[in-house]
């Protein structure tokens, strides 16, 4: 499958930046191109793919016995130049996990695509095709709940 | 938690980035000369100065040149399709003659599905649970072939387990293979599925022995405690489990 060639690549990166090492990344992107195989679709578009991944990813870890799975498979040496962050703050991947799994699918596509996909406010309004305003507004509620479980508390 | 803002601190590394750093989604659409022309001269000019964003793009190449796993495909056509091509009869013969062989055809199959062992009686690959029906489809790859739903097995064959269930159902799920009397649970334990049409379980595997195997899925928002079933053949199954039969290649 072509796409799959094109854009297999870039898609594994931007699943291991969220899920890190081991065989989620490669199930979720051949999953995902196996899906796209089945209903047809030959020529998906980057960001089109970028969406598919994130919810992926997200559906995934929903899963609590998944995500401290996938913190005890962390290993920090592995995760290249990092240029993500939140102000004055780096994420740390298990605040990360635990804000995700508080947030609705929408906040929580959206914190991804801020914080680890580097993406600014326009540029993510542009690829879930709504205004900048309600980007900022879900951007604003994962962000308080990050803050208020760095601060030890409940949203 | 570290504290660190890449942008106004000095990373000892790479240095800090030039005013917002490039999405990664802009970088991968540099990479693969998707940007418009004017989008690719003001990512050059951004690359040009900013060390750490350069670092992020030479480790992208770097990581984009190890090989990309296989994609599996199942094959298109089902074994249900290939039994009708199979039944039909040619227009030249007489009626009586095709009736014979459609009869003949049918009688080879029933005998073809029958399993004299103790599955005879089991669990198949649908079941139905609250929502809708679950179905159980296995992937078999072979020295690069693929086959859906096979019928047998072979030492080196590997198995990946497809599930199709009604979403938005989030079951968990135990695959176990019943084989000479035993269980087996070949992928790994207590992990949630997010229902949707054909959905991978993570992970693949392969069966040994010489005994026809019975690989089947359990789904449940509660599941039995792990790999305590006690099970002498697939009538101890509970309920709704998912089954499929494979024989042994001579």
């Amino acid at each position: 499958m072509e796409a799959y060639r094109r854009y297999g690549p870039a898609l594994l990166r931007k699943c291991r930046r969220l899920l890190h090492n081991g065989h989620d990344p490669e199930d979720i992107v051949q999953g995902l191109f196996l899906d796209l195989w089945q209903r047809g679709i030959t020529d998906p578009d980057l960001p089109y793919l970028y969406r598919a991944a994130t919810n992926r990813c997200l559906n995934l870890l929903r899963d609590r016995q998944t995500r401290a799975r996938l913190l005890s498979e962390h290993d920090p040496s592995l995760q290249g130049p990092l240029r993500s962050s939140l102000e004055q703050q780096v994420l740390d991947i298990d605040l990360l996990y635990r804000t995700l799994a508080r947030l609705d699918p929408s906040s929580a596509e959206v914190l991804i695509y801020r914080h680890l996909d580097d993406m600014g406010i326009e540029q993510i309004g542009e690829l879930l095709g709504t205004s900048r305003k309600t980007v900022a507004r879900r951007l604003k509620q994962a962000e308080d709940t990050l803050r208020s479980l760095c601060d030890g508390g409940s949203p | 938690m570290t504290i660190q803002n890449p942008r106004t601190t000095t990373n000892p590394t790479h240095g800090a980035c030039i005013g917002g750093p490039l999405s990664w989604l802009t970088l991968d659409q540099y990479l693969l000369g998707e940007l418009s022309d004017e989008e690719t001269r003001d990512v050059s000019l951004h690359l040009e100065h900013c060390p750490l964003c350069r670092a992020c793009l030479s480790e992208a190449r770097r990581v984009d040149e190890a090989p990309l796993p296989a994609l599996v495909f199942p094959e298109r056509r089902s074994t249900c399709l290939r039994w009708f091509s199979a039944l039909k009869a040619p227009r030249t013969r007489p009626l009586w003659a095709a009736l014979a062989s459609a009869a003949a055809a049918l009688l080879v199959a029933m005998l073809a599905l029958h399993d004299p062992g103790p599955e005879a009686d089991g669990p198949g690959r649908r079941a139905s649970f609250k929502g809708g029906e679950a179905v159980l489809t296995l992937i078999r790859e072979r020295s690069g072939q693929i086959r859906q739903d096979p019928e047998a097995f072979a030492p080196g064959d590997r198995f990946k387990v497809l599930i199709t269930c009604p979403p938005p159902w989030e079951p968990r799920y135990e695959v176990i293979v019943l084989q000479g009397g035993e269980a087996t649970y070949p992928l790994e334990q207590g992990r949630r599925l997010v229902c949707q049409n054909r959905e991978p379980l993570p992970g693949a595997f392969t069966l040994d022995g010489q005994d026809p195997a019975l690989v089947c899925v359990l789904l449940g928002d509660t599941l039995p405690a792990p790999r305590t079933l006690r099970l002498p053949d697939a009538n101890a199954l509970p309920p709704g489990t998912l089954c499929t039969r494979l024989h042994r290649v001579p």
